[in-house]
């Protein structure tokens, strides 16, 4: 079976408005970068994947239509791929499949968002709630994550300057990344006095509403061109949760307040990596969170600590850049989230650091194994990927 | 993976107005193809859904604990019934999963209060001069019907529906439909094609074929009659009122999900039968997204 490796990518600066292109130039623009950077010809491509969650309500839908005209492989799509904010990691997923098949050579995987072209995204992220029950009661990701946040807080006596270590954390990496929306440091304090949305959730804790695009080449080992170390795609997981979060709470089933469901997502993955200690065979991670409590439980789910510790050995400088196992050297999605992209932003960033081409982000891998994960949903459906150089 | 990929189940239940009832629909297509698979919900790794959650309100990846998806490895891919299956194939043929649920379902008969495919055409300048489903589809047919004028008329009837297919290794399965080839070929909302021919396209995607198939059973999903059986003339047996061609999906057209019905029909054909099929679909207007699919009825 062929081995998938990340041959080209490529990742457009993310902004709040990008009033100079539109949805097509976006695509077309990063599509050719990632083919670019791959050294292969943009005639050698066997397919096309589109990464684009919902839609209508982000001003584009169907784009498979009139956003693919052009663009390398735009005579065989594979498919458009919608996943809310895993939709990145679960196209990459698909490429892989069908290079690891073989009915595939080289296949790119493209997103794009203009979310600056709708007045709020209420209407997107209330999709992703019963609109009989849930909606009723203002359940939304902010109203999700605080449910979260506070029950981790009571549960292991968490602090809000422990809580908010995460945001400062990435906050500072972000300084570094040039991609990022938000490059500006802010401290704890900060933080905690920044105005609030829902108890214990405040403005500072939330990534930012995006615009931005990602591409990726996949192929197979040899495909692109020599010169650096080949990135494979050592192993997937995923998770598919239930669509009314309510329905997990029952009594030994607390997946949403303790990640059962993404600890269940990493073991499927780790199994097909052969990764047996995480904590000492990952040598960095880029995790999918759009509020610093999701980062918190990704930690413990994935098994980089013990539960209820992953606040307070962030503040205490575990996890950082210069850390044993660095996590968001990037500043993740605390720094710029564009849905359709950011879960190819992931494994951008973990394929620059195995590439050693991270630049002023580059972080010293113990292991050349980084992992990548993303989440559809308010915490409802995982998808975890490593990476191995 | 040993041996190749097969249609294990289907079941499906189209009909004029079902969406009242929907989710009931989809859940019942999904446990009678089971059934059909002597496979338990236990045994599924993955699930591909293919919907319009336009439609509904929800998200489809997030509502696809209906289908089955809860703790599965999901893949949501609304763009046609034939990226999805063969998405199903790649995620088999990789190993990602032993057993694959695909499940899809549209309800036609909410149209009226909101057209997706209204949204197919570029928003700053096509919309705006009237690029709609019915009049680029219409077009479409006006230049076959001008050239080929023994086609039949255009037309298309809307409904809703639900279909599930369960697809894992042939071995240990003869009377099992096996997935012998697959292909794809893309045009954008403006094919830019001398012709909007969607014959042309059905070749390109077949072109990579490891052998054409020998006068096999033929289901066709379009934008309409007109391009379905233009379409379907890649097989010199297939004509418009031959035996060889199924109901087509422009006969019951329920949204992106439409082809897995013809899927369906080919799997119930095939697995009496026996010999080859040939599932063609065509998504968008003009059919710009085109997967074919040989299917091989009996043992390898």
């Amino acid at each position: 079976m062929t081995v998938p490796c990340v041959l080209g990518v490529a990742q457009f600066p993310m902004r709040t408005r990008l009033p100079d292109y539109t949805y097509a130039d976006l695509l077309g623009r990063i599509a050719y970068q990632a083919v670019e950077d791959s050294g292969v010809d943009p005639g050698d491509l066997d397919g096309l994947i589109l990464s684009l969650p919902p839609t209508t309500t982000l001003g584009v839908d169907e784009a498979q239509y009139w956003g693919l005209a052009h663009l390398p492989g735009s005579r065989h799509v594979l498919g458009r791929v919608h996943a809310a904010a895993a939709s990145g990691l679960q196209a990459f997923r698909l490429a892989c499949a069908w290079v690891s098949a073989g009915r595939a050579r080289r296949v790119l995987v493209v997103g794009a968002d203009l979310a600056d072209e709708v007045a709020n995204l209420a209407g997107a992220l209330g999709q992703l709630h019963d609109p009989f029950t849930e909606r009723q009661v203002v359940r939304n990701a902010i109203t999700s994550a605080a449910v979260q946040a506070s029950a981790y807080m009571a549960a292991h006596k968490v602090t809000s300057l422990e809580l908010a270590s995460v945001v400062v954390k990435n906050r500072g990496n972000g300084v570094r990344n040039q991609y990022a929306q938000l490059r500006q440091a802010v401290t704890g304090q900060e933080v905690a006095d920044s105005p609030l949305l829902s108890w214990p959730i405040r403005r500072l804790d939330c990534a930012p509403r995006s615009s931005g695009a990602a591409a990726i080449l996949v192929g197979a080992e040899g495909t692109g061109r020599g010169g650096r170390r080949t990135v494979r795609a050592a192993g997937f997981g995923a998770f598919a949760g239930a669509r009314m979060i309510g329905s997990r709470m029952v009594p030994g089933a607390q997946s949403y307040l303790d990640g059962a469901d993404l600890a269940a997502a990493a073991a499927q993955a780790y199994a097909v990596a052969g990764i047996r200690d995480p904590r000492t065979e990952i040598g960095c991670a880029e995790l999918y969170a759009a509020f610093g409590i999701i980062e918190l439980l990704s930690i413990e789910a994935l098994g980089l600590c013990p539960k209820g510790e992953a606040a307070r050995r962030i503040a205490d400088g575990e996890f950082h850049a210069d850390a044993a196992l660095p996590v968001n050297p990037s500043g993740g999605a605390t720094c710029g989230n564009p849905l359709a992209s950011t879960g190819l932003i992931r494994v951008i960033e973990a394929t620059l650091q195995l590439w050693g081409e991270a630049g002023e982000k580059q972080v010293e891998l113990r292991q050349p194994t980084v992992l990548v994960t993303a989440i559809a949903g308010a915490f409802q459906s995982h998808e975890v990927g490593v990476l191995a150089a | 993976m040993k041996g190749e990929v097969a249609i294990l189940g289907a079941a499906a239940r189209v009909g004029a107005s079902v969406a009242a009832d929907l989710e009931s629909e989809v859940r019942s297509v999904v446990l009678d193809s089971l059934a059909s698979s002597k496979l338990d919900l236990d045994d599924i790794d993955a699930v591909v859904t293919v919907a319009s959650d336009t439609l509904d309100g929800v998200m489809v990846p997030i509502r696809a604990e209906v289908a089955g998806a809860f703790g599965k490895m999901p893949l949501n891919i609304p763009s046609s019934a034939g990226h999805a299956l063969a998405a199903a194939v790649v995620l088999l043929e990789s190993g990602q999963a032993r057993h694959v649920l695909l499940a899809g379902w549209g309800a036609a008969s909410k149209l009226a209060h909101h057209d997706s495919r209204s949204i197919q055409a570029d928003p700053f300048h096509d919309r705006p001069a009237g690029a709609v489903p019915a009049q680029v589809a219409a077009l479409q047919a006006s230049e076959l019907l001008d050239e080929f004028p023994d086609l039949p008329p255009h037309g298309i009837t809307f409904a809703d529906g639900a279909v599930a297919l369960v697809l894992g290794s042939s071995e240990g399965h003869d009377a099992a439909v096996r997935i012998a080839d697959a292909g794809t070929s893309s045009r954008g909302y403006y094919p830019e094609d001398d012709k909007v021919d969607p014959l042309r396209w059905v070749n390109e995607a077949m072109a990579k074929w490891r052998q054409q198939p020998a006068k096999p059973q033929v289901a066709v999903s379009g934008p309409g009659r007109t391009a379905e059986a233009r379409a379907a003339t890649a097989f010199t047996d297939a004509t418009p009122s031959g035996p060889a061609l199924l109901p087509s999906g422009s006969e019951a057209w329920f949204g992106p999900a439409t082809a897995l019905f013809q899927a369906f029909q080919l799997h119930q054909q095939l697995s009496r039968t026996g010999g080859e099929g040939v599932l063609i679909d065509m998504a968008g207007p003009m059919g710009q997204h085109v997967t074919c699919v040989r299917l091989a009825g009996g043992a390898a």
